[in-house]
């Protein structure tokens, strides 16, 4: 685990925040990944209904994704040994970001969408086409994340939306190692509004 | 809200509105902030910026101190991670070209953040957190060579954290968990590179 790691860092010589952060490492150093979902659940289970709109068109584009995976790992040809493995565990995280929403939504008393049907062209002719066009998903679901966080009412979802999004660029940037790509290209990730979102994606909704 | 196509995630609230006093890690709040943040991602320049807010309330500064600290926070972390990386470069440790070249990247990028954060915190009218002292175990200080230091120090020093760490890179399983360096790099990290 990384996280080991983090509490070996000495720091010195400081203001009050730091003194702060030094021991929100050592936690972070003993807190996996396990200690995570149960902090998503809750916060979801928090909203009053205002945000369920967003968390709906979310739910759309978690399904997208997931099918996305579900259907490279089904019929993806000349995917190497690394590439499917990846696959396998982005599509792992969408199904579980799926589920998440959906409890969240029915748990404020509204109803979640259903599954959109989708298709991918050519996407799963090869490799190539595979990770350019997850590459574009996972950089839509970034940006649609950011473009939505500032208008969800409630904080706590808010921050649960945080632990989404950041999950959605290790995909952009596991994916684009995988193309020879830097993985960081910018400093700042993008924000897309609603209806930027809507438009690229349109061409894989049926 | 400011929103681009192309622009950063910065949101914008008016400083006065109640809804500031939640804690949102994103919304770094005034306009001015704001502005330099946008500033700083260089595009969106042109974008209008709201006036300035009139006379805050009482709730709406508490809110606002409430905001620089949370902001403070963050920019301490960011030059930590800065420091890092910049002593990781300059100590000599790292002799693949690809890391090297990884952590040179990944280091402009959190001093954007630095620079990025420290303009929030201006812009709410406080004072940005000074950079902290920083040791990393296991990177040599550049003001001494890597072979006196090899030399002077006892194994013992080695961390138990370390070790299990490394320890844990030999049962990875997945892409994630893996070293990348050995699967993936090969060619992501020249200067021609640099696109998306």
């Amino acid at each position: 685990m990384q996280n080991a790691d983090l509490g070996a860092i000495e720091v010195r010589g400081t203001t009050r925040g730091a003194f702060l952060l030094r021991g929100a490492l050592a936690t972070g150093a003993m807190l996996g990944a396990g200690a995570v979902s149960p902090l998503v659940r809750d916060a979801l289970g928090q909203d009053d209904g205002g945000d369920t709109a967003v968390l709906n068109f979310a739910l759309t584009l978690e399904y997208l994704e997931a099918t996305f995976y579900e259907r490279a790992l089904m019929k993806g040809r000349g995917l190497s040994p690394d590439t499917r493995a990846l696959a396998l565990e982005i599509h792992e995280n969408e199904r579980a970001h799926v589920d998440a929403l959906r409890t969240a939504i029915t748990g404020v008393g509204a109803k979640p969408v259903a599954a959109p049907e989708v298709g991918f062209g050519l996407a799963f002719t090869s490799e190539e086409r595979f990770l350019g066009l997850a590459q574009a998903l996972e950089d839509t679901g970034v940006g649609a994340y950011n473009g939505a966080a500032p208008s969800l009412q409630s904080a706590k979802l808010l921050g649960a939306a945080g632990s989404i999004v950041q999950i959605e660029a290790r995909h952009a940037s596991l994916i684009r190692l995988m193309r020879g790509k830097l993985p960081t290209p910018e400093a700042f990730d993008k924000a897309l509004d609603r209806g930027t979102v809507a438009a690229t994606v349109k061409p894989f909704m049926r | 809200v400011i929103r681009s196509g192309a622009g950063c995630a910065v949101p914008r609230m008016p400083a006065t509105d109640a809804a500031t006093s939640r804690k949102r890690f994103l919304t770094i709040g005034a306009t001015g902030a704001a502005g330099a943040l946008l500033a700083a991602c260089g595009r969106d320049s042109k974008k209008p910026v709201a006036a300035a807010p009139a006379k805050p309330t009482m709730a709406a500064r508490d809110a606002r101190a409430r905001d620089i600290e949370i902001v403070n926070y963050a920019l301490t972390l960011e030059h930590i991670e800065a420091d890092f990386y910049d002593q990781v470069v300059r100590s000599g440790v790292v002799k693949d070209r690809t890391v090297l070249e990884l952590a040179k990247r990944f280091g402009e990028t959190e001093r954007l953040h630095v620079g990025a954060l420290s303009f929030a915190v201006s812009g709410l009218g406080g004072k940005p957190a000074a950079k902290p002292k920083t040791t990393f175990e296991d990177v040599p200080r550049r003001s001494r060579s890597i072979r006196s230091r090899r030399a002077t120090r006892p194994p013992s020093t080695r961390s138990p954290a370390r070790a299990s760490a490394a320890a844990g890179r030999s049962w990875a399983r997945s892409p994630t968990e893996r070293s990348p360096g050995r699967w993936a790099w090969a060619t992501c990290c020249g200067p021609s590179s640099r696109s998306s």
